[in-house]
């Protein structure tokens, strides 16, 4: 019984841990980033499973984290109003070539850091960006002035 | 100005009207895990070794052990008695809290007799002589199940007569 509540905890934890550390952290994955990742679950695996090496255990903790999963993502779907704690929501950065330094702060996103990543989306100056938004995925998309 | 792409809003998605308190939620996280941390780097949650005695005109004991452990860990209980005068048949009586929910790995020396008085174990150490002194050490692992607080007291008799009593008690987190 308890590694299934052993598994809720760690699930909430680790979701509000990915919440604390923000979108970009989780987004923009360095190799030492992906280790650390890798580190972590494996930290996770040994607080929910324990000394624990039976299928049992392992059906339940993965079932409990699936059905929270799927718990979430129900709640997000049905109730709009729970989906900027759950998701959080987008942000706009550049509106009309202009960044925009309140939410760019807020983010903790620099201004080099936004004109490099609207340069793999081919726009070589942020004057041709009319709209750069943070999505709730941690990816910035990019919305080119027309004729850009 | 540019119309917004649909589904976002000038006010909730460029203005960020109404979320200023999203960074506030972010920042007391990031207060809360370092609170976390801080209290682990303070031993709140186990298991720094914590030495404790009582002494008497016949024996003095001293206890070193954890005031908290966590699921899983391994860790080391020294009983020391020093005998101030001859005593036939020390014995260490050992509440329940010692040996619920916890392994116990080795025992050394082991105890000449293992008994219980009421719910407690009884441990008879043998012999000692005035000025001697006994080390008996226990090897212990924390249950992973096991959560909570425990009462860890100790009485070291002689025979049935008690010489010394010292209350301990131990926390263990999940």
């Amino acid at each position: 019984m308890d590694i299934v509540f052993r598994s809720a905890l760690i699930f909430v934890f680790v979701m509000a841990v990915m919440r604390i550390l923000g979108r970009r952290e989780l987004s923009k994955m360095q190799p030492f980033d992906l280790l650390i990742l890798v580190v972590i679950a494996d930290f996770i695996q040994q607080g929910v499973t324990q000394q624990d090496y039976s299928v049992t255990g392992a059906v339940l903790a993965v079932g409990t984290f699936a059905l929270l999963i799927l718990a979430t993502s129900w709640l997000s779907w049905r109730f709009p109003q729970v989906r900027p704690v759950l998701d959080g929501n987008p942000v706009v950065l550049v509106e009309d070539g202009s960044p925009i330094m309140d939410n760019l702060r807020r983010e903790r996103i620099s201004v080099e850091e936004i004109a490099a990543q609207a340069r793999i989306h081919e726009l070589d100056s942020l004057e041709k960006v009319r709209w750069a938004i943070l999505e709730t995925t941690g990816e910035i998309s990019f919305i080119p002035k027309s004729g850009s | 100005m540019s119309a917004l792409p649909e589904h976002l809003d000038r006010g909730a998605h460029v203005d960020l009207h109404g979320r200023n308190v999203e960074p506030w939620f972010r920042r007391g996280g990031i207060i809360l895990l370092l609170a976390v941390c801080a209290l682990g780097l303070a031993n709140v949650f186990g298991q720094h070794t914590r030495v404790r005695s009582v002494d008497s005109a016949a024996a003095k004991l001293t206890v070193e052990t954890p005031g908290a452990a966590r699921g899983g860990l391994i860790y080391q209980t020294i009983f020391r008695i020093e005998a101030h005068r001859d005593l036939a048949k020390p014995t260490l009586v050992l509440s329940p809290g010692w040996f619920d929910g916890l392994t116990i790995n080795t025992v050394e020396p082991d105890a000449v007799t293992w008994g219980q008085d009421a719910e407690r174990n009884t441990l008879e150490l043998g012999p000692l002589r005035a000025g001697e002194r006994f080390v008996l050490r226990l090897q212990y692992q924390v249950n992973p199940t096991v959560i909570g607080h425990r009462q860890q007291d100790v009485v070291l008799r002689d025979g049935d007569t008690p010489l010394l009593a010292l209350d301990h008690a131990e926390t263990i987190f999940p």
